[in-house]
């Protein structure tokens, strides 16, 4: 092993926020935790600012640490790999923690459960870099299963604790007495779902190939590599929210609306399409395979979107627009284009984050939910939560100033390039929705008519709060200008992961005037949205049938509600009841009690105490020894 | 010392307590917990020594020590160690010490009798352990069975003695069939005219007919199966948690259940092997459906002791599942997660005994009045998820890649049993700890607690971190089992045509 700055600098990512969990858990007392975890974050940051500088000068780490496990064929060993692609992710996962946690420090009162949520916050940034620096699955499972755990834990502690929280999860049908209990089931369990599909995953690798480094698998391409992919992906797209493992959403959205922005929506996401591109050279080779992701991606894509369109709860619009968005981003995956995938995926990170800490403040402060009609701000009080929004907004519609006019662009232009006009043409139409459900709920929060605007005078927002919005405003409108200062070949070529399983042919970046198309169908969205949702006084009084079927999410929850968790209800009953309670105990154990005391009381009529028939019974038996006696 | 008393001494030194406990005068209940708890720590002190100086790198049993016993029978006293039943014998004396400790508080009365009791349970399961003679460890699997009736009968709940009676009879009737078989085996030796042993090395070397054979596994693992609460024989176990006391909790789960187990992989594998190959197939299905059938009970049970009843049903299926694929992989993974899931789920009853003896069993809300129980519940709730860094990830990655031999989809119905007894879990947890705070009495852990869950907790994240430690101790005697195991195989197919 060759100890290198770089090696060390990328162990640093990962080892400061870690102590800085351990700290803030164990001695975390009054304002020190929130300070102790700003420190190790901004520490991980500067430390991943350095790795990507190296690695972008040309040097990749790629060392094993120490062996985990060795069983005959099967070693398992963990070591750190830098790549391009991982540099790259680093940098954007700890600028969204640094923000984020920047941002919480600004708004979360101190109070008795702050260390536990600082502890979260830099457990799920250590999470992420685990994941990102692992030099095989192992790894990335580690990092992958202790994100979705984050996930958990900061959706039932993280939360503010308001009575309108206090309800059943999705998808249990716990009563409604005691129904904190059953907040975050149903991501949690979906996650286990998904988690135990990458388990399996790792599993068939391991026998296939005998090891789980990401340059040593894909030796082999058998039924079982495949069906590990194929599980992969389906690991991954629960992760992604994608159709019809978006039923964790909704309880997601029960977390702070911070840590949604860190980990449901950011890391999660991020760390999907990572382990997607990781496994991108076995993907390649299996079409079928692709093309059901890209159909799932663009399903959900356009599917989320009505969704969107029609939620009135703010945070589950921004849930819905993320599954859309992400849907789009998968399709990447499917069409093969991994380093639009990667740049996508990271910039939709930024931008979530953006509207989900403006949301933050707006429900910290109208008192009121966050139902999109009663949120009425006037822009001009706190200005840079506006801002915050109006860069969100356009970031996920694709329209300058924001990276995404670039991302956009290169996603319709490589779906046109893989898959002809029809793939474009449904990308357009995403883009159309994303447009018009973007500014729907930026229309009623701003520009509602003056009469409905509530007067109460806001707490300006703190500078760490307002710190942290611009630092990802600048990461958002930065990454636009990167292409214009440096060739956005060169960006693309270094996020293109080495340890990759086979060569994958790319779809570079849209030199063609294809990102004039998705601005032109944006902006379009943008006036349809005007036209429908400017200045409204409040939402109309009856709802068509598309409107009552996006606000009831095509009763999807409601079908796995009945399809799967009813069914799985009865099932354990009826084991319980029927088959353990009356077939194994009473029948089985009791059966064989009772059996033998039925054969006592048949053999007790020989104890009748007559000692004539003992005598009988004496003489026959003499008879009998006699005869054998003789005989033999 | 001779490294090969260390197995006698490990027998010797609870024994001795036992006695020397006995012989304390009552009344004086502080000085009976700490001498039995010294006595623990002296049997973890050795038994961490017998660790250190066990060279993995051996076939076959080390620290071995033979002597006559009933000469007239070849049975003998015959102990040894393999690297099992040295991971098991280090659990067993951590177990103890969890025990005396657990109960410090909890029982109240006999504490000389229970002190006793629970000391001469550790020797006899050690010495069922470190026996190398057939005879002897079925003697000393007997003679565990009455302290440990004992102790469920006298210290435990309301409907303690039938559930101590029906344990004591469901595991006499499977012994039963244990002995039956031992008879057999000695009779045939009698006829065969040979040598005349019980050691598990001149048994594994008999021929067999195929029927006797045949008969003698079933009879064999129906025994074993029934003392390890395998599906479908474990509806002794439910009742049992119900009503049992922490300290019996803990033995009947980590060393009770493990006894059963161990006979399966220590007598059925090595010495019916070529019938064991044969019915492979439906072992291996029998065990996905008993991981399975715990992972539905545990989600239909609404108590918490009987949901832990049923996860460690499940749990057992899967070691089963490790065992049946007879593969090295499979093997050791059944092995670590035999070991892993003894420290968990006594981990996890500890923390139930705590809050039933506070009266918090039906409680919610407790993460507000008691956050550190809750915290520590958590933990050990999610290592008994199997999230990577708990030792139970390392059995269940390595009990799988073993099953995949067999199929897929039979990994994938344990993933399915695994899923629904982690979620059954969860979903207790969360009663547990969230909601409107209930219960007057607060559910904080004392010191001495506190100490114990975090020892439990440091081997499961000692196993889960460095599992290449403990697996380099136990891949050889593992690879001697199965060396048997194939080599029975070959040299049948080598004979047949």
């Amino acid at each position: 092993m060759v100890i290198t700055d770089t090696l060390v600098a990328a162990l640093l990512i990962l080892l400061a926020p870690a102590a800085g969990a351990v700290f803030c858990l164990l001695f975390g007392r009054g304002q020190t935790p929130a300070w102790v975890a700003t420190a190790a974050l901004f520490l991980s940051w500067c430390a991943a600012l350095l790795v990507f500088s190296q690695v972008a000068n040309g040097e990749i780490v790629d060392e094993d640490l120490f062996v985990w496990l060795r069983l005959g064929d099967l070693s398992l060993k963990a070591g750190v790999l830098v790549d391009g692609i991982t540099a790259f992710m680093l940098v954007v996962a700890t600028t969204l923690a640094f923000a984020i946690q920047l941002f919480s420090v600004g708004t979360r009162k101190s109070d008795d459960s702050g260390s536990r949520f600082y502890a979260l916050v830099c457990l799920t940034s250590a999470a992420m870099v685990l994941l990102l620096i692992a030099n095989g699955f192992g790894g990335l499972y580690c990092g992958w299963v202790l994100l979705g755990l984050c996930g958990y834990f900061l959706a039932v502690w993280g939360r503010v604790r308001r009575q309108s929280d206090i309800r059943s999860s999705s998808l249990t049908d716990e009563p409604d007495s005691n129904a904190a209990t059953g907040a975050a089931f149903a991501f949690w369990m979906v996650d286990r779902v998904g988690d135990a599909m990458f388990f399996v995953s790792l599993l068939l690798f391991a026998a296939t190939d005998g090891t789980l480094h990401y340059s040593g698998l894909g030796t082999t391409t058998n039924g079982q590599a495949q069906l590990a992919v194929l599980l992969l992906a389906i690991a991954a797209l629960t992760r992604m929210a994608q159709f019809p493992m978006h039923i964790w959403l909704v309880d997601a959205t029960r977390a702070p609306a911070s840590t949604n922005a860190l980990v449901h929506f950011g890391f999660m996401s991020m760390a999907a399409v990572y382990a997607l591109v990781r496994a991108g050279g076995l993907l390649e080779a299996l079409v079928g395979l692709r093309w059901a992701i890209l159909a799932i991606g663009l399903f959900t894509a356009l599917f989320a979107a009505l969704i969107a369109l029609g939620e009135r709860d703010l945070k589950k619009v921004l849930a819905f627009s993320s599954s859309s968005q992400l849907g789009l981003i998968v399709a990447m995956v499917g069409v093969g284009a991994h380093a639009i995938a990667v740049f996508c995926v990271c910039m939709h990170g930024i931008h979530k984050a953006l509207l989900f800490l403006a949301t933050s403040v707006l429900s910290t402060r109208s008192g009121h939910g966050l139902d999109v009609w009663n949120l009425q701000q006037r822009f001009n009080r706190l200005l840079i939560p506006f801002w915050a929004f109006i860069i969100g907004a356009t970031g996920l519609s694709g329209l300058p100033p924001t990276a995404a006019i670039w991302t956009t662009g290169a996603t319709l232009s490589a779906l046109y390039r893989s898959g002809g006009i029809e793939l474009w043409v449904t990308g357009c139409v995403a883009v159309l929705l994303t447009a018009l459900y973007s500014f729907r709920f930026l229309l009623l929060i701003y520009t509602r008519s003056a009469a409905t605007f509530r007067d109460d005078r806001p707490k300006p927002l703190t500078h760490h709060a307002s710190a942290a919005l611009v630092l990802l405003s600048v990461s958002s409108v930065g990454a636009a200008g990167l292409p214009l200062l440096i060739s956005p070949q060169f960006l693309f070529e270094m996020i293109q992961p080495t340890a990759m399983m086979g060569a994958v042919n790319n779809a570079g970046f849209p030199h063609e005037a294809y990102w004039l198309a998705p601005v032109a169908i944006a902006l379009f969205g943008l006036g349809i949205a005007w036209m429908l949702f400017g200045f409204k006084t409040g939402p109309s009084a009856k709802e068509n049938l598309l409107q009552r079927w996006s606000r009831n999410h095509f009763y999807v929850e409601a079908v796995v509600r009945y399809a799967v968790v009813r069914p799985l209800n009865w099932v354990a009953a009826f084991l319980r009841d029927a088959i353990d309670t009356i077939v194994l105990d009473l029948g089985f154990i009791c059966g064989s009690a009772m059996f033998v005391r039925g054969v006592g009381w048949l053999l007790s009529a020989t104890q009748a105490g007559r000692i004539g028939l003992y005598a009988t019974v004496a003489t026959a038996g003499l008879v009998v020894v006699t005869y054998f006696l003789i005989a033999f | 010392m001779n490294a090969h008393h260390i197995p006698t001494l490990l027998i010797i030194v609870p024994l001795a307590g036992a006695i020397l406990v006995m012989a304390l005068p009552r009344g004086r209940e502080e000085l009976l917990r700490w001498v039995s708890l010294a006595i623990g720590l002296l049997e973890l002190t050795i038994a961490a020594f017998a660790y250190s100086v066990f060279d993995g790198a051996i076939y076959g049993p080390q620290m071995e020590y033979r002597r006559s016993w009933i000469a007239e029978l070849g049975i003998e006293y015959h102990v040894g160690m393999d690297g099992v039943s040295l991971l098991l014998v280090v659990t067993t004396a951590l177990l103890l010490i969890t025990a005396l400790l657990a109960s410090w508080d909890e029982v109240q009365y006999r504490v000389k009798e229970f002190s006793a009791t629970l000391l001469a349970l550790a020797a006899a399961a050690v010495g069922a352990l470190v026996a190398l003679d057939m005879a002897m460890f079925f003697i000393c699997t007997e003679i565990a069975l009455l302290p440990l009736f004992l102790l469920l009968g006298v210290w435990g709940g309301d409907g303690r003695v039938f559930a101590a009676v029906k344990f004591a009879l469901s595991n006499l009737a499977g012994s039963t069939l244990i002995l039956a078989a031992i008879v057999y085996l000695g009779v045939l030796q009698i006829d065969l005219d040979g040598p005349r042993s019980f050691a598990f090395a001149h048994l594994a070397k008999l021929s067999l007919a195929p029927q006797a054979e045949f008969w003698l596994l079933v009879g064999m693992l129906i025994g074993f199966a029934m003392k390890a609460a395998l599906f479908p024989l474990h509806s002794w176990l439910a009742d049992l948690h119900r009503q049992a006391n922490t300290a019996s909790s803990i033995a009947v789960n980590g060393i009770w259940l493990n006894l059963g187990l161990y006979g399966i992989l220590r007598v059925c594998l090595p010495l019916f092997s070529e019938t064991v190959q044969q019915i492979d197939q439906y072992l291996v299905l029998l065990a996905v459906v008993a991981t399975v059938y715990g992972g539905m009970l545990a989600w239909s049970a609404a108590e918490l002791p009987r949901l832990l009843a049923f996860v460690s049903i499940g749990q057992v299926g899967f070691v089963t599942l490790g065992f049946a694929s007879l593969t090295v992989s499979g093997v050791s993974g059944g092995v670590v997660h035999m070991v892993s899931r003894a420290l968990v789920m006594t981990g996890l009853f500890v923390i139930v005994g705590i809050l039933r003896v506070r009266g918090l069993t039906e409680a919610t809300g407790l993460s507000k009045k008691s956050p550190w129980t809750c915290g520590v519940l958590l933990v050990f709730t999610i290592a008994a998820v199997g999230v990577p860094g708990s030792s139970l990830f390392v059995g269940a990655f390595t009990v799988m890649a073993g099953a995949l031999h067999h199929g897929v989809w039979y990994v994938f119905g344990a993933i399915v049993g695994l899923l629904l007894a982690a979620a059954s879990l969860l979903r207790r947890y969360q009663q547990l700890a969230f909601g409107t705070a209930t219960g007057d009495t607060s559910g904080n852990l004392k010191s001495r607690e506190l100490a114990v869950l975090v020892s439990l907790l440091l081997g499961v994240l000692w196993i889960g971190l460095k599992p290449q430690t403990a697996l380099d101790k136990i891949v050889y005697s593992i690879e001697h089992v199965l060396v048997d195991v194939d080599s029975h195989a070959s040299a049948k197919q080598a004979g047949e045509p």
